[in-house]
This record gives structure tokens, C-alpha cells and sequence, in this order.
């Protein structure tokens, strides 16, 4: 099967008053056609920054320094704007975190959706469109779909809402959605729903889908691989069950112990010390060192490589357990 | 890296770093200073009516009258000079001015402040009385009330303040609810300061910043409001001639060419107008959380 | 909708109500209602005729129902100058101030929202620096001053327009207006032009604010996520927002124009109801000044009603809980 995505050495960096932040520092990883992959780190990761470069969405400051990104072997980087435009909402997507905020309050949804449609094709009539937009709606599994289309966002509760954004995500058929923090501002019991959901409407369409999350526990039960971020980098990359059962870098293992539901009744709760590290102010060597119970001198001072631990793994450290 | 400044250094270098606010700022100093000064720096007293005569009238600038006296900015129809009336004329419009601002300032915040602490039917009548009066545009105001009780100096000053003063309650009030819900003002409260005392020492001075701002810029406004009513016959007595005054008496020369009359005293207001408001724009967005990056 | 149209209406009267009442005392409380309302050159006979024709001699309730009733009538007194009824004075010369404010309305409107949205976007380009500048010179001006120079420059030096009066009047539609003949058009050119100055620099800044606010918002993101092109972001996404602040305080503010078209007809000798007002004020013709006030009272409440309705128009979330 082929890469419908590919990342190549991404380096994205915010030139600000108070310094250089390397939100994104070289990154690599590929996407299969119809597979879904967690982006797994903390806040100021760098997770959403990888998938606004990727929508080609980084404002200024921000710019995309080096490295290759290819959709469906296009180099994007390339990309003229113009043409970016006609890849994004199209054959490629992206989901926000926050529903409220992604649809504009003061138009109908139908209206939201019908657009979506006839940026991409200046042909159809708005009567297909509309029946376009029905039909996903019912897809995305919203009742009632051709009234609730009338309606307005805030008359939607923040599940329905969250749906609404999913179907306009796949109005067009997209080859790959970029999901990010989809769950996150949701009830937890819509949360299992709705990830369940787009699994399945995922495996259907045969979408690519690259789902970014600081949980690892919502992405362990989706994903089929998980890229662990840690400041900007990836530090582990490999199958779900490799990640989970038999987590190599510190900073994974850290991360998996964390999990509550890892603990014994009783037991305190698992920690990382220390905190992420200023973006402003990365350390010159493994940007974890200082965290990590592993490190040694060769960590402070230089990067690790990116090491092909097997054909799925991938590892970003000078002292991983083996 | 850099050591921390005390609270007013750190405002000024913040304030100066917007080189045209502190280029206004200068302008505006210097306009007080000279309206501070006005008979001390004036080449001539043009209301000493001795001096002045109509031999002089209408001179255009830089002309020599029969003293021998350049007239720097020409004269006008009574023949006086026109900087020194200028200069007179700065003294009375910032005069007014500043005065009604501050009137306005102290009373709509002492109403705005304690309209937020106290609450209940006491604020909600204050605030609908101040939502009415803000709906009305100042000018129509400024006319009913000066239409009303006639004109002059006391009255057109009352005037200026009741048209203020709704902005600066409005505000105070905003500023003060805010601050009420904050801790220190519930900790004041456990440590049973009086009302008063909270209302001054603590309140009034978190107030103080977006009150400024109102400030700078309703002066600006007053300043305007003043000129325009003079200029239309309605405000000040020709005994206190504001720069509006003078451009209302330039204003009939103006079709036969002789245009000094008139426009030197408005560029004198205009740039009085604006340095305020450069100031005062600056000054709002330095508080303006929003524009923080 | 309707139950939130009859509660704004009602709200409306009661403001209109306690507005008469407050005119009403001021006329009669704070001055002296004689003095006011009859000619100061009447004699003693005709004084005390009049005193008794227009109740004064009756209780001030009693006086106040009068008021009311006369208002409704139509009646609210006899210009001294004149001698013809102020309410008829004030609708003759309405017309003309109303086509000068909707005029000047129109073209603070046109220019201010495209150069506020343009500064809004790119707040860092020379041109958005200039139109700021111009912006705080645009309101720091005094309408009176501005007007001066313009019939210096314009009128005087270039003599390219007319300083003073109204044009000929065209019809169109039904419309009797000054703005259909070319005549007419050079004529209300410069003060409608110098009328729109404060507003148009007010909306500049006011559409810039709203425009930095709104580019940044999540659902601008997502717009262009989803590839619309960067018109229909800007001009549907983008504008539907900014409008529902702007319309509110142009809306109210349109009053203002009401007002200050009193110095701008002054300065150009436009024949509207500012005019009026002003050499009314000179003359101490009393009854127009009260005529004027209650016909100034009434038309703001209108407006803040129009206003409230056309908010509730463009969010649709207002819209929704007010029918609840």
C-alpha cells in the first residue's frame, strides 16, 4: 500500500519579538491510504502546529522553514496558494477542536456545508449540494437531517456540533482528515461515540486519518500507529500494541505509566518530573534529557537520530530499553 | 536580562516607545505652557482696548501696522493681532476645557463607582438615567441646556459637564464591577474597612487607567463641543473669546479672501484636538488587554 | 418575533412618555412659561388672553394633560417668529435634513467599510498606517472647522461647487429630492461630505477593531480549511460578523447626524430643521425649541427601536431566545 502521506524533515518555526520558537523541529512520518495514525504529546507539543502545516493554515509569524511534505506523492511545499485552496476542504480535511468556535455563529449550517461543496465544484447546482450535504449529515449520524440543516450552530448541542464539523470534513471525499483534539471539548460519554463513529466511517470510505490528541488512551483504541511528540520532535513512532505494550523511550514509558488506570488502588500516582521545556529555549541536545532517569552527558549535549528500531518502529533516543 | 522598572517607568518607556504619542505629548505641553503664559508671551494685549485700531483691521499676515509692530499671523476685524489672540484664545478654550473635565471626571465617577458597589434599585436607576443621556448626542444636549438656561461662562461650562459626565460614569461603573468581584476587594470586606475607605483606596485607583483614557479623550471632545458652540454664538460671551469665538467672527471674511482670520485660530484648535487624541488613543490601546500578542 | 416587537414598543412609549414629561416640566418648571411661550412684545391685555387660552392659570396637572392632548393633535405651538405653527415649520424643513443625513449616512458607509476592512487585514501596510491617521484626523476635526475649509478651498479658491443653499429638486419614484438633478447634487455635496467626516472615521476605526478581533477567530480558520477562496471569507464570513456591532452604532449614531447637521446647515445655509433650531435658539423663539425637542425625542426613540429590530435581523442567536 502506498503513502498517501509523507513527512519529510518538517521544520516549522514562529520568528516572534522574544525569539525563535521551533514549534515543529524535524519531523518524519508517513500516512497509509486509509490508515489512521495518533499524533500523541502534551499542550505545546507541537501536534496542532504539524497538522496546520500540513493544511498549509501557519500564519505569521510562522513559516514552514525546511523539509518535504507529500500528499499523495504532490510535494505541498511547492504548492502555490491557489492550489493549496483547492486541496483543502476537498481531498484534504481538517477538524477542529472546538465546534463552537469552528462554525461561523451568524450563518445556517446549510449554508456552512452548500459553500463547501461549490468551492470545489463551481458546476453543481444547490439543490445537489444541499442534497449532498443531507445525505452526510444522516451519515455522520444526525436525525432529521434535512431540517436540522436549517438550523443554526448554537441551536446544536456541542456533540451534534462536533458531527456537523465531521460531515463537512467529508463532504468531498477526502483521501485524509486531519482530526485535531476532535474529542477533546466533548462529554465523555459522547466522546466514546463519536470516536467510534468516525472509525467506522473511516474503514468505510477508506479516509486516511491522522488523529491528534494529548490522550493516549482515546488514540489507543483507534489508531492503528502512534508518533509520540515530545517538544517539537517525534520521539517514538511504532504500532499501537508495540507503543502501548512495550513503550521504548523514557519519555513513552513515562507517558503510558501516567495513565490512572495503570495503577493499583491506593498506589500515588505516576509522575514525569520537571516540565516541558520552554519552545524558545530548547535545550541543544535531546530536548527530554533533563526529565529523563536514562540520560547521560551524550544526551545533553547532542541530538538523538532518528534509529529504525524494526520495519513499524522508530526511535528517537541514545538509551532506550530494548 | 532585563531588571524589572518600577510601575511609572515602565509606563513612560511603554508610553514613548509610539514616537508620534510622545511627539503629541510635547505639543500638548507646550500648548498648556502657552496658554499658561498667554499674557506674559504675547507680543500684544488684544483686548486692551487702547491699543487696538480699526486702522490695523484686516491685515494680512506678516504686514507692520502703524506702530510699527509686525502682525505675525495679520489681524483681524478689530484690528488686533492675531497670535495674541490666539494665544488668549488657547487660554480660555483649554481653560474650559480641562475645567469641565474635571468636573465631569470627579462626578461621574464618584456616581459610576458607587453605583457599582452599592447596587440594587440605586444603580439601575443611575445607569438607566446614564444609558438615556449617552443615547443623545452631545451637541443636542449642550443646545437644550444652554437654550435653556442662556448663555455664558458658568452656564456653558454646566453645560459641558452634563454632557460628560454620563461617559465617565459609565465607565467608572464597568471598571468598578470588575474590580468588586475581584479578591481584594472580598478580603477588604473581612477586614471590616469602612465602605468608604474601600471605595477610595481601593476601588478608585484600579479605576483609574481606563478613567485616564476617557479622560484624554472626552477633553478633546469638550475642547470641540466648546468651539463649536462659540462659534455658533451659543456659548462663551465675547468677553471670554475662545478659539471658536474667533472663528466665528473670521468666518464673514472669509468669502472676500481675508481667510486668517478664521483659519490660523481653527489650525490652533485642530492641533490642540488632535494632540489629545493621539494621546489619548495611545494611552487606550496601552490598557487594552485585547491587543496583548 | 412579535412578542419581542410589542415589548420593545411599549418599552418605547414609556421612554416617549417619560421624555414629555420631562420637556414638559422644563419648560414650564424651570423657566418661566410665560416668558416662553408667548410673545414678550404682547401686552399686558393680550398677555393675560393668552394666559388663559393656554390654561397656564390652571393646575400643572391639568396643564400637562393639555400638553399631551395638543401633542397629539398636532399641536405644539406658535413660532413667535413666524407665526405659524413650529410643528409645520419643523416638517417643511424636515425633508431637507433628512435627505443631507441619509445622504452623508451613505457615504460614510461606502468608503468606511472597505478601507476599515483593507486596514483591519493588513494592519502593518502604509496605506493601513494612512487611513488610521486620516481616521484620527477625521474625528478630531470639528464638523464647524472642516466645513470652513472645504468652502475655503471648494468654494472660494477653486469655485468648483456651491457653498450655500439647496439644490433644484428631481423626482424620482415618487421621491421628491434634491439628489436627483445635478444641481441639486453639487449643492449638497460638501456638507454631506463634510457631515460624514466623523462618522466615516468612527466606522473606519470601529471596522478595523472589529475586523483584527474577527480574523483571528477559530471559524475563519476553519472557513479557509475548508478552501473557500479569500473573498467569500472576507466578504460573507468576515462581514456577516462585523456588521451586527456596526449596524447598532451607526443605527444610533445616525441620531447624531440628526444633531450635527444643526452646524453644518448653519455653515452652508442649508434650508433643513438644524437651521431652524439654531437662529430659534438666536431669537428665543421658545415654541419652535419645544416643538423641535419632542420631535427630536420621538424620532431617537423610533430609532433605537429600528435599531434593536435590525440587531436582532443579523444574529440569529438574539433572534432565537428573544422568542422564547
Amino acid at each position: 500500500m502506498d503513502n498517501i502521506l509523507k513527512i519529510e524533515n518538517l521544520k516549522t518555526h514562529f520568528f516572534t519579538k522574544n525569539g525563535i520558537l521551533k514549534a515543529v523541529d524535524d519531523i518524519s512520518f508517513n500516512i497509509k491510504r486509509g490508515e489512521i495514525v495518533g499524533l500523541v504529546g502534551e499542550s505545546g507539543s507541537g501536534k496542532s502546529i504539524t497538522g496546520f502545516s500540513i493544511m498549509g493554515l501557519i500564519d505569521a509569524p510562522g513559516k514552514i522553514v525546511s523539509g518535504n511534505i507529500l500528499f499523495n506523492n504532490h510535494p505541498l511545499l511547492n504548492y502555490t496558494p491557489d492550489q493549496m485552496r483547492n486541496l483543502r476542504g476537498n481531498k484534504l480535511a481538517m477538524i477542529f477542536q472546538d465546534p463552537m468556535m469552528t462554525l461561523n455563529p451568524v450563518l445556517r449550517i446549510d449554508t456552512q456545508m452548500i459553500e463547501t461543496i461549490k468551492a470545489h465544484d463551481k458546476t453543481i447546482s444547490v439543490r445537489n449540494a444541499f442534497e449532498i450535504a443531507r445525505d452526510t449529515l444522516g451519515l455522520v449520524g444526525i436525525s432529521s437531517p434535512e431540517e436540522r440543516m436549517k438550523a443554526y450552530p448554537h441551536q446544536f448541542s456541542g456533540g451534534m456540533r462536533q458531527r456537523v464539523s465531521i460531515a463537512i470534513a467529508m463532504l468531498n471525499k477526502p483521501d485524509l482528515i486531519i482530526a485535531d483534539e476532535p474529542t477533546t471539548a466533548l462529554d465523555v460519554t459522547i466522546q466514546g461515540q463519536v470516536i467510534y463513529e468516525m472509525q467506522e466511517l473511516c474503514k468505510k470510505t477508506g479516509t486516511a486519518l491522522l488523529w491528534i490528541t494529548h490522550d493516549l488512551a482515546v488514540v489507543a483504541g483507534i489508531a492503528s500507529r502512534i508518533c509520540v511528540m515530545y517538544a517539537g520532535r517525534i520521539v517514538e513512532q511504532g504500532s499501537v500494541k508495540e507503543i502501548i505494550n512495550n513503550p521504548m523511550h523514557p519519555y513513552t514509558i513515562g507517558l503510558i505509566k501516567s495513565v490512572p488506570s495503570q495503577n493499583k488502588r491506593g498506589e500515588p500516582l505516576h509522575q514525569i518530573e520537571g516540565m516541558v521545556p520552554s519552545m524558545l529555549n530548547l535545550p541543544d541536545g535531546c530536548a527530554f534529557h533533563d526529565r529523563c532517569n536514562q540520560a547521560t552527558n551524550n544526551c545533553k549535549n547532542s541530538r538523538p537520530l532518528e534509529t529504525n528500531f524494526s520495519k513499524t518502529r522508530v526511535i528517537r533516543c541514545f538509551n532506550f530499553e530494548r | 536580562m532585563s531588571n524589572e522598572k518600577t510601575g511609572l517607568s515602565k509606563f513612560w518607556s511603554e508610553f514613548t516607545e509610539n514616537k508620534i504619542a510622545l511627539i503629541s505629548l510635547l505639543i500638548f505641553l507646550f500648548i498648556v505652557f502657552v496658554a499658561i503664559f498667554a499674557p506674559i508671551i504675547s507680543p500684544t494685549d488684544p483686548y486692551d482696548l487702547s491699543k487696538v485700531s480699526i486702522m490695523d483691521s484686516r491685515l494680512p499676515p506678516l504686514s507692520e501696522n502703524f506702530a510699527g509692530q509686525t502682525f505675525v499671523l495679520g489681524s483681524d476685524g478689530a484690528g488686533r493681532d492675531m497670535l495674541s489672540a490666539i494665544f488668549y484664545g488657547l487660554r480660555v478654550s483649554l481653560g474650559v476645557g480641562v475645567m469641565s473635565g474635571i468636573f465631569a471626571l470627579i462626578i461621574g465617577t464618584f456616581f459610576g463607582i458607587s453605583a457599582a458597589f452599592f447596587g440594587g434599585k440605586y444603580e439601575t436607576f443611575i445607569m438607566r438615567v446614564v444609558d438615556i443621556q449617552l443615547s443623545f448626542p452631545s451637541i443636542l444636549m449642550a443646545l437644550i441646556i444652554l437654550a435653556a438656561f442662556g448663555k455664558g461662562v458658568e452656564k456653558t461650562i454646566i453645560a459641558l459637564v452634563l454632557v460628560q459626565w454620563a461617559y465617565y460614569a459609565r465607565t467608572a461603573r464597568a471598571t468598578a464591577l470588575v474590580e468588586r468581584s475581584k479578591e481584594y476587594v472580598e478580603a477588604a470586606h473581612c477586614l471590616a474597612l469602612g465602605n468608604k475607605k474601600i471605595m477610595f483606596k481601593h476601588i478608585l485607583p484600579n479605576c483609574m487607567p481606563p478613567l485616564i483614557v476617557v479622560g484624554t479623550l472626552q477633553t478633546a471632545h469638550a475642547i470641540s463641543l466648546e468651539a463649536t458652540l462659540s462659534f455658533l454664538g451659543l456659548g462663551l460671551p465675547i468677553t471670554e473669546p475662545s478659539l471658536g469665538l474667533l472663528i466665528g467672527n473670521g468666518f464673514e471674511y472669509m468669502h472676500t479672501g481675508d481667510f486668517w482670520i478664521s483659519i490660523f485660530p481653527g489650525v490652533a484648535l485642530l492641533i490642540t484636538i488632535v494632540s489629545i487624541n493621539l494621546v489619548g488613543d495611545h494611552l487606550r490601546d496601552m490598557f487594552n488587554p485585547r491587543l496583548k500578542r | 418575533m412579535t412578542a419581542f416587537l410589542l415589548k420593545r414598543s411599549t418599552q418605547s412609549l414609556l421612554v416617549l412618555f417619560i421624555m414629555s414629561l420631562l420637556v414638559f416640566s422644563g419648560v414650564n418648571l424651570v423657566g418661566d412659561p410665560v416668558e416662553m411661550l408667548i410673545n414678550p412684545e404682547a401686552d399686558q391685555e393680550d398677555v393675560e388672553r393668552v394666559i388663559r387660552e393656554l390654561g397656564l392659570d390652571r393646575p400643572i396637572t391639568e396643564q400637562y394633560w393639555f400638553f399631551l392632548v395638543n401633542a397629539f393633535k398636532g399641536d405644539l405651538g406658535t413660532s413667535f417668529v413666524f407665526g405659524e405653527p413650529a410643528l409645520k415649520l419643523i416638517i417643511q424643513r424636515m425633508p431637507a435634513t433628512l435627505e443631507l443625513a441619509f445622504f452623508s449616512l451613505f457615504i460614510s458607509i461606502i468608503f468606511a467599510l472597505p478601507l476599515g476592512i483593507y486596514a483591519g487585514l493588513k494592519p502593518e501596510s502604509k496605506i493601513s498606517k494612512l487611513i488610521m491617521a486620516g481616521s484620527i484626523l477625521g474625528f478630531s476635526m470639528p464638523t464647524f472647522w472642516v466645513g470652513i475649509i472645504f468652502i475655503m478651498i471648494f468654494a472660494v479658491h477653486l469655485g468648483w461647487l456651491p457653498s450655500t443653499g439647496r439644490g433644484e429638486i428631481g423626482t424620482f419614484m415618487g421621491i421628491h429630492s434634491s439628489l436627483f438633478t445635478l444641481d441639486g447634487l453639487s449643492h449638497i455635496f460638501l456638507p454631506a461630505l463634510n457631515l460624514a467626516l466623523f462618522k466615516l472615521s468612527s466606522i473606519v476605526r470601529l471596522t478595523r477593531a472589529g475586523t483584527r478581533e474577527i480574523i483571528h477567530q477559530d471559524y475563519i480558520k476553519f472557513a479557509r480549511a475548508k478552501g473557500l477562496s479569500e473573498n467569500r471569507v472576507i466578504n460573507t464570513h468576515l462581514l456577516k460578523n462585523i456588521l451586527i456591532p456596526i449596524v447598532t452604532v451607526v443605527g444610533l449614531e445616525f441620531g447624531s447626524l440628526i444633531a450635527f447637521s444643526t452646524v453644518t446647515e448653519t455653515i452652508f445655509a442649508w434650508p433643513g430643521m438644524g437651521k431652524l433650531i439654531i437662529d430659534s435658539i438666536y431669537n428665543l423663539d421658545r415654541p419652535v425649541i419645544v416643538a423641535y425637542l419632542m420631535i427630536i425625542v420621538f424620532f431617537f426613540v423610533f430609532l433605537n427601536l429600528i435599531v434593536d429590530i435590525l440587531y436582532t435581523i443579523l444574529d440569529p442567536r438574539v433572534r432565537i431566545q428573544g422568542s422564547k
